[in-house]
């Protein structure tokens, strides 16, 4: 897929993962990957950044057995940028959608 | 440490030590919950990428960030070092900038300090005409000092505000620049 697209969604994809539970670096990678094709490598850079810029901070647990995990939360910050990066989402998405409709015309 | 986590050391051996390990850690869990899961280091290591690319995407975040936290001349050096033995687009023209930048604040200084070391001048000119028993000479070396002493020193005074100014916008205004291009290397 374009480089350009998944640059984006990746972000849109974490925040609103992380809108809905609090999760560990290697579980988003997967539940991201089943669904585009990433390198799963690069959620790293995207989580620190996220963390440097207060849209998330981290814990570390041992809740799912075995050594303690690095846990993502969002902040109150990134709920908000993700329901923002979301809304722009579909507004996009919804009018290139109309524009290829008019296509068909 | 398997392969990967070497490379992945090796192309961030730019960065802070603390960071580093954190980073390299993040990895570390990574391989460690796949291995449990049942996968081979190879599928992991496939799945995350390339290390070089990756180390790319964390320096070009990371200089970004510190240029928020701590920005100045220093901060400028490093990150110029970072971005150019990345090779990261536009590393090479924010390296001119800078040097450019450097440049005219290096002789803008060179200026300042000659105006002020004129002043000393004049200041061993007055102790002088007052040995040889001229007091005329001397009043008029004296104002020359001071005028010349004191001019110097505004001058350095401007001059270091402008340079922490120069040095503490810089960092920003490359930052979106390295980012984006990093970023797009990274991704494709």
């Amino acid at each position: 897929m374009n480089a350009q697209f998944k640059k984006g969604v990746l972000e849109l994809c974490v925040l609103c993962y992380l809108a809905r539970r609090d999760a560990y670096g290697y579980e988003l990678a997967e539940k991201i990957s089943t669904r585009i094709e990433i390198a799963e490598g690069t959620l790293y850079p995207l989580l620190r950044k996220l963390k440097s810029e207060g849209l998330c901070e981290t814990y570390l647990s041992d809740e799912s057995g075995g050594p303690p995990r690095k846990y993502y939360r969002l902040t109150d910050k990134g709920r908000e940028a993700g329901r923002r990066l979301r809304q722009e989402w579909e507004n996009f998405t919804h009018n290139v959608a109309l524009f290829m409709e008019d296509d068909n015309e | 440490m398997n392969d990967f986590l070497m490379r992945l050391e090796r192309s961030l051996r730019h960065m802070d030590a603390q960071e580093k390990q954190d980073i390299l850690q993040d990895y570390r869990e990574h391989f460690e919950i796949g291995l449990a899961s049942g996968k081979t280091e190879e599928q992991i290591a496939r799945a995350l990428g390339e290390p070089e690319q990756l180390a790319k995407l964390f320096s070009a975040m990371g200089a970004a960030c510190r240029a928020h936290e701590s920005r100045g001349f220093k901060t400028s050096l490093r990150m110029i070092g970072a971005f150019l033995s990345f090779k990261v687009g536009g590393g090479m023209l924010a390296a001119i900038l800078y040097f450019v930048c450097l440049a005219v604040m290096v002789s803008l200084y060179a200026g300042a300090a000659s105006v002020a070391l004129a002043g000393a001048g004049s200041l061993a000119v007055m102790v002088a005409e007052i040995v040889k028993g001229y007091p005329m000479w001397a009043v008029t070396a004296f104002f020359a000092a001071l005028m010349l002493g004191s001019g110097g020193v505004l001058c350095c005074k401007g001059l270091a505000l402008l340079w922490r100014k120069l040095f503490g916008a810089l960092p920003l205004l490359v930052k979106r620049m390295m980012q984006k291009s990093a970023g797009k290397k990274a991704m494709a």
